[in-house]
This record gives structure tokens, sequence and C-alpha cells, in this order.
């Protein structure tokens, strides 16, 4: 059963989609190329001297257990618009349903660049694989990869088996952390991935970059020469978040601690968890002559109106005695802000409120895709959290 | 290495005293004692933020202030590049208060903020910073308040003397500010972590005398390598683009010399007219309004050697040995290699506009010319007898900015007469605006039983492969200003190698009367700029 059709929309603009179920991947591979061919012959672009270009840059794959998922992902990637990176497979997956086989919907893009004289193609494709077939996908998964173009797996949900045969395939694995049903246990399967098999998987999260400016903001109030010194000696490292319903930490206030652990070289000694509440000990690189510790204290808050697992504060206390130097991040009453508060006793007092954003999905899956190298930030800051699970 | 190109890139330049700079921005380098670095930037987007500093903004009520200035601050605000510290000390004549002055900036951050709408709280923050000195820059006691409030600024904000001069008022007032700057002393900072910087707005001079004149005049004052000549152009990721795309592949610079290259068109089209700006153009013109600068830098990014680093003093030597050896154009060859224009009436985009001499502000029997077309050569090894062919005009047929490199045609083509008739030499498009991209123009075999061939382009579009917004030009270079990098600023030797270039061209000019109009509005120049190139069997390229 198939069904095509060519719909041009407004000058310029036009979209090609067709549908059909129990396809070959032979099938599917023949559509895009005759849709493709549809698009750029010269009688379907008015005026312009050549075809238009493709913008080739990566193929992104994206796995989902459910079409609930699938559609969220549609939509954030119909969000990049003509930002849209090159080729998009969207894999759904029903392991379950009572007969092996593959549907397929393949929609191509011809638009505008902003300038308005270049035409851009764009495709998706959308498979919904059944039975058998859901459990062999990168065999459905590799032909149709565009060559010499790095591939991305965009995995929606709880994160993938180390093992996975996809990963092998992909040279970055993306995943959203907060969408993990128990971020601890989530996290570290994810640290997993990073090391599991014989090719080294590049990590990305979403969650990860979501929490990034909360990051700028701490690291801004070291800059300033006259701060510097308090970042050896922080000794207290408060975080607040937004309770979630099932009582688990979250992975935004876990990252946030493993990046400061990581960066500043602090070593894990215990940890307690109870109830969305986590404190743990670390050794500090430079430990003072008392011994002291730093004590990190993760707590819950109950913020209805605030999506549950969101950062809410954290407090960073450096120094000790008449000496201490606090420096604040506090979710501002518009959660697009924050109120930033450094207090260094003797040198200055100083206030202001931070934009903080409040990316869509669809602008953080934008600057994971643009960023061109691996993250060793977050891999570290991810294998400390793996370590405190262990 | 016998490579001569390679030779001549590591000779000694022969700037005008280098070595102080160079001294300097080695020293500014080096960490201070017992300052580690801040552990927890590694990794971020952006590796520093500014410190915190003061921006001093002379001529803040004006268009530059409101429309570019402070939207771009706000801008970088918003990214949080920017310290808590920033402020913000505007001066002029006009009664502002704080609180005005803040409103007002406020209402043209509306509608020129790169985002917008503005964020309330986050501008709030942001012109918390924001303060007013109402005097007259040419009152040395002007300066005497500006010091104290300065002094007042660096205890309540925490800006550690970091001061950085922006001048943005008409040129005539420049030196008068600087002298005085000097006078009351606020050329330099005492404070250890200090730094004082000063941001020069173009034009530079109006020709070679008076250009020394102003970087002679500064330079009594300040250090060259505190100052910071903006050229908005070398700002916009288009431009910075050329030097990645010849520097970061291996592809493109083995056939970038003469060997292979046939020669290269760089167009900058405006199909406006000079809008309000009448007045301003008369005393300008195309030549120095476009061409002195922008298109000598679009030619220098073109042309020159690979610099040894992205960096300022690396950059801008490279940059400098490419105006040097710019052939001067000699008498009995001007006629040959120089063409001015002006439009009369016609018909731009649909539209019935007026001539030239017709626009507010312009005298009826004006001579400033608003095309300029030029054949230049450049000796040095690389481009020994290789033509470039620049043209600028207003009121062309439409926006364009882009370097044409013709490559020279195969040496030997194989299938015969028939075969090759329509085959065009290779051609390589950097499209710089709009549409910012590349083209590259090759043969390939037509479909069929025959070995017929024909002419191919394969575009690339820059927008279309990465996934983040263009910053505004404004907002890189004062970002880059605050944290002491100078390369996409120009050197005073630059300047004056530029303007001692293109001062000849205005000498000769005024030796003979032009027949103006001579083009129509909505053409592509005057015939004389076809035949510049039509006699050495080439043609200018439809952007």
């Amino acid at each position: 059963m198939m069904n095509s059709r060519l719909s041009p929309q407004h000058a310029g603009v036009a979209t090609n989609v067709w549908e059909a179920q129990d396809v070959t991947v032979a099938d599917v591979e023949r559509q895009l190329q005759r849709n493709l061919s549809e698009l750029t012959a010269p009688a379907a672009h008015d005026g312009a001297a050549h075809p238009p270009p493709r913008a080739s840059v990566l193929n992104l794959v994206v796995h989902a257990d459910e079409d609930g998922e699938a559609e969220r992902a549609s939509a954030a990637m119909a969000a990049l618009a003509i930002r849209h990176p090159s080729r998009t497979l969207l894999l759904v997956t029903a392991p379950d349903a009572p007969t092996d086989g593959l549907d397929a919907v393949i929609r191509t893009q011809r638009t505008q660049g902003p300038g308005g004289q270049t035409h851009l193609c764009f495709e998706e494709v959308r498979l919904l694989a059944r039975g058998a077939t859901a459990l062999h996908l990168s065999s459905v998964v590799e032909p149709l990869l565009m060559s010499n173009l790095p591939a991305y797996l965009w995995w929606l949900g709880r994160p993938p088996r180390a093992y996975d045969p996809l990963l092998a395939l992909c040279d970055r694995l993306i995943v959203d952390s907060a969408e993990f049903p128990d971020a601890l246990t989530g996290l570290a399967a994810l640290d997993a991935c990073a090391v599991a098999g014989e090719k080294h998987v590049e990590l990305g999260d979403l969650g990860w970059r979501r929490i990034a400016p909360w990051c700028q903001l701490v690291a801004q109030f070291f800059d300033p020469p006259d701060a510097r010194p308090y970042l050896r000696r922080i000794r207290r490292v408060a975080v607040e978040y937004v309770a979630c319903p099932n009582a688990v930490v979250s992975a935004p206030p876990l990252l946030l601690v493993g990046w400061l652990a990581a960066r500043l070289n602090w070593a894990p000694e215990s940890a307690a968890v109870a109830r969305g509440a986590l404190d743990t000990l670390f050794m500090p690189s430079q430990p003072s002559a008392d011994g002291d510790r730093v004590m990190v204290r993760i707590r819950p808050q109950p913020a209805p109106d605030r999506p549950p697992g969101a950062l809410l504060a954290v407090t960073l206390t450096a120094g000790t005695g008449s000496e201490v130097a606090t420096f604040e991040v506090r979710l501002g009453d518009s959660a697009t802000c924050g109120l930033t508060r450094a207090v260094i006793p003797g040198v200055r007092e100083m206030e202001r409120m931070a934009p903080l954003g409040q990316a869509s999905t669809a602008e953080l899956l934008a600057s994971e895709l643009e960023r061109p190298a691996a993250d060793p930030i977050y891999a570290d800051s991810l294998a400390v959290v793996g370590r405190l699970v262990r | 290495m016998a490579d001569p190109a390679r030779a001549e890139a590591a000779a000694p330049s022969t700037i005008n005293a280098p070595a102080l700079g160079s001294i300097d921005a080695a020293l500014q380098a080096l960490p201070r004692d017992g300052e580690e670095p801040n552990v927890l930037r590694e990794g971020l987007r952006r590796e520093r933020t500014a410190p915190p500093c003061v921006m001093v903004i002379f001529g803040a009520s004006g268009d530059l202030t409101s429309r570019k200035l402070i939207p771009a601050l706000y801008d970088l605000a918003l990214q949080r590049l920017l310290p808590p510290e920033f402020t913000v000390l505007g001066v002029a004549r006009r009664p502002y208060t704080d609180a005005s002055f803040r409103t007002m900036l406020r209402e043209t951050a509306e509608q020129y903020a790169r985002t917008r709408p503005l964020r309330p709280e986050v501008w709030e923050s942001f012109a918390a910073g924001i303060n007013y000195l109402q005097g007259d820059p040419g009152e040395a006691q002007t300066y005497e308040r500006l010091r104290a409030q300065l002094d007042e600024l660096d205890r309540a904000r925490g800006t550690s003397g970091r001061r950085l001069f922006y001048v943005a008022t008409p040129p005539t007032l420049f030196s008068g500010i600087v002298r005085s700057l000097g006078a009351a002393g606020l050329n330099r900072s005492d404070a250890p972590e200090g730094w004082v910087r000063i941001v020069i707005e173009k034009p530079f001079g109006r020709d070679l005398v008076t250009a020394r004149l102003l970087n002679r005049e500064v330079q009594l004052v300040f250090r060259e390598s505190q100052i910071y000549r903006i050229d908005h152009y070398l700002g916009k990721e288009t431009v910075q683009n050329i030097m990645a795309f010849r520097f970061s592949n291996r592809l493109w610079e083995p056939l970038w010399s003469e060997q292979h290259i046939d020669h290269v068109q760089i167009t900058v089209a405006e199909s406006i007219g000079v809008e309000d700006r009448g007045g301003y153009y008369e005393q300008s013109g195309a030549l120095r309004d476009m061409v002195q600068n922008h298109m000598l830098q679009l030619l220098t990014m073109v042309a020159m050697e690979p610099p040894v680093t992205f960096d300022a003093e690396a950059v801008r030597d490279e940059k400098l040995k490419v105006l040097r050896a710019l052939r001067p154009i000699s008498p009995a060859g001007f006629s040959q290699q120089v063409v001015r224009g002006q439009y009369g009436e016609g018909w731009v985009a649909g539209e019935h506009v007026p001539g030239y001499r017709q626009e507010e502000g312009v005298s009826p029997t004006s001579n400033t010319e608003t095309y300029v077309a030029l054949k230049l050569y450049l000796d040095t090894w690389r481009w020994a007898g290789t033509p470039f062919y620049l043209r600028h005009g207003k009121r062309l047929p439409k926006r364009s900015t882009e370097i044409v490199v013709q490559f020279k045609r195969a040496p030997h083509v194989p299938f015969g007469g028939v075969a090759a008739a329509s085959l065009d030499p290779n051609l390589l498009v950097l499209r710089v605006q709009p549409d910012e991209g590349i083209t590259l123009r090759f043969g390939a075999k037509v479909p069929g039983p025959a070995m017929q061939l024909r002419s191919v382009n394969m575009d690339f579009y820059y927008g279309s492969s990465f996934l983040v917004e263009s910053p505004d030009a404004y907002e890189r270079l004062l970002l880059d200003c605050m944290l002491g990098d100078r390369t996409l600023f120009m050197r005073a030797d630059e300047v004056e190698q530029a303007w001692s270039f293109v001062t000849p061209l205005f000498d000769a000019w005024a030796r003979d009367q032009p027949t103006f109009p001579n083009y129509a509005a909505g053409t592509w120049g005057p015939a004389a700029a076809d035949q510049l190139i039509r006699r050495d069997g080439r043609h200018w390229h439809r952007p």
C-alpha cells in the first residue's frame, strides 16, 4: 500500500511525502532517490539556474520505543526548520507487534534559505520496525545512512544497553538525562556506554546542555583575579532542585556536582542517598591542614509550578572563619533569569540578574549537533556520578 | 624549502615600531604571579568572558551608541559574556540623567537588539551599570570630572582600573578627545590589574597626510598596543570565513597563485543610493567610503600568505605585506586601470529613483564618484601577472558582495572542439552577502552517447550547515577589545599603506573634469568599466 504526493505550498517551498506499509529497505532507498530528483528537477524549482543544494552535514538517527516519544522528537526537529541537518532516520520500535516488518514515511522538503535566493533540501525517513525487525535495527539503518558523514544517534527515554548494535554504527550517542526514570543509575549506565566495546562512542546529553548556563554563571564568579583563590577553598556546596514525583534525585544537580568535582579534582569518599536527598563527602585536591572535606548536599524542594528535577539554587561556601566567601546562583521569579550573588569579605558584594535561558528541546538539540568534537568535560562529570553509584 | 613564497613570508617585516607592540602583547599574555587559571572555564563555550571593565563612550547621544553599541552589549550580556561588574559611562553634551539616558537607550535597543523583544529583567540588570556624564568633550574640565567619576565607578563596581574609551563622535573631534585624555592622565592605568584601551571608528583620515597626522596624534598619547581601529567589516563572520576557508583546507592553497589563477574579481554592489547621507557622501565618495578600507581588506584576505598563527601581529603583518605589494598606478596606466562613475536617474527593483545629483544634500554639479572600478596588480612571487579587478557602486541592480576566483583553463582538453565548446574555466565564488556561501564551477559530461561537456555549479550554502546564529559584527569586536585581541582591528601601518595606494588616485582625478552622470541607476556601472576588463579578454561575472 503506497501513497505519494507532491504538495507545493507556496513559492519556493515544496514537500514531498510518501507513505507505505510492509516495505523493504531497498524500497525506501529507491523512493528517497525518486523524491529527491523530483524536488531538484529544473521544472520543480522556479527560475533557479541549477538544482538546489543539499545541506550535507550529518546523519541523525533517532530511536524511540513508542509513538509518543517519536512525535515529540519529530516536533523538535520540525522546530529546527531550515536549520535542519541533512538526513534524519526516525526509528520507532514495536518488538511486540504480531507481525515482523517495516513501515515507512518519507518526507522530503525543499525550502528557501534565509536570504530567499537559495533553495535547500532536507529529508526525514520515519520507520516503524515491527516484531523481529525491531531487534535488528542496525541492518535497517546502515544502508540508509549517507556515506562519509558522521551519524549521530539520538536515543529517547532511558539510556540504551551498553552493547546495543546501533551504538557501534554511530559516532555519537545523544540522550536527555532529564528523561531517565532514575537519574543516578541512568547516568551510571550512560557512563558505561562510553567505555563499552572497542569503538569509542562520544556522548551528548541535552540535560547537560540545559544546565550549561548554570555552569557558566558559577564559573564567572571566579573570573576576577581577586576571587580566584577561593576556588580551591570551597568547602561546602548546596544544591536545591525541584522535587520529582518518584522521590529520586534528578540529573541536573548530579551533573552540576559531578562537574564541580571533576574540574576541581575532588575525589568522592562517601555518598548517602535518601528520598531525593544526597549527601556526599569529597576529598579536595589541596586538603587544608585540618583535613577538611568538601561537603555537598543535594536537596529536593517543592515547587509545583516548575519542571520536576530542574535546578533551583547552587551555593558555594569557600574559606574558613571570618574569611568565608559565598557564591550563589538562584533561579529568579521568571525562571529564565537567575540572581547571582557573590560576597567576598572585605572585597565586594555583587548582585545581579543574569539570563539563565530556558532552551527548548529543539534549541538544545541544535547546540548539541553543532558541537563538533567530543566533550571531555561532560565525560569527566559523568564519570564522577558513575563513581558515586559504585 | 626552496619555495620563494615561503621565503618571503619568513623575511623580517619592516613595519613601524612593531617591537614595542609585540613586547606589550607578550607581557600581557604572561600569567601574573600567583594567578591560577579559572579551571571551571575549561570547555565552556567561551574560554574567557570579558574582565570587569568600564566602557567610556564619547558621543554617547549619537546613533552609533544607541543603534549599534548598546544593542551589541545587551546581546553580549544576554549570552552571559559580560561580567556582572561591567559598566558603561556615556559622555556627551546633551542634558541626560543616568535614568533618562537609560530610558532613551532602552527604546532604541527594543528596535535594534539582535534578540528581541528585550528581556526586561536582563535589561534592567545590564542597564544598572549604565551611567551618563554630561560634558563638552572640548573642555578640559570634562576630563577632570570624568576621572573622578571613573575612580568612583572603580570603587563601587569593582572594575579595577580597566578602561575602554570608545570614540563615537564625528571625526573632527577625534584628536581633541585623544589629547585631552592624555593631558588628564587618563591614557594609562595605575591599578595593578588595570589597562586602558581606545577604540577609534573610521574614517581614519581622508588621505595619506591626514591619516598620518591622526595616527601620530593618537600615538603621542597611546601606545599602538592600546589602539583599536574598528572596521566593522572585519567583524563579519563571512569575512573571517574567507581566512578559515583558505587556511584550514589543503585543497585550495596549492592552486592559489598566478600559476593556476587567471584573475580575481571583487565586487561590492549596493542597490541603495546615498539614503539620507548625501552630505556625508559628498565629502567621501565611493573610493573613500568603501574601496580604501573594506575592499582593500577583502583583497588582503584573498591574497595574503598563510599567517603563522591567527594572532594580531601575525595576521596583520601578512595583510600589510599585501598592501605594500600593490603596484602603484602610473599616470600612463591610469586610464586603463581606473574608472569612476556617478549614477543618473533610473530604475532599481521596479522603482524609479533619482540621480545622485538630485539626492538630498548633494550639489547639482557634484563630481563625487558613486562607482569605482580598478584593475590592480600585486608584485609578489605568488601573484605576479594576475590582475585583481575591483568594483564597487551604488544604485547597481542588486545588493551583492562576492569574490570570484577564475582559474586558468585546462592546459589541454582531449575531447575536441565541439565537445568542449560550452566549457567555461573553473570558477570559485566566495559569496560574502547575501546568501553567504561558496560556489565551485567545473566541467562535466552531458549524459548521452556523445562526449559532450558542460559547466555545472556546485553550491555550498553556509547558513544551511550550521545550526547557530551568527553574532553581530559589533558583538564580536567589542568582546575582542575587552579581551585585548587586536587581530580584527587595523594597525596604523595598514591604514597608512592603504591610503598611500589610494591617495594618488584622488590627485589624478582632481586634474580633470569627469562627465557625470555616466551610468543609469539600476545598471552595472559605466561602459568604461566594461571596457576596462574586456580589453583583457575577460568580463565581469554577474553576481
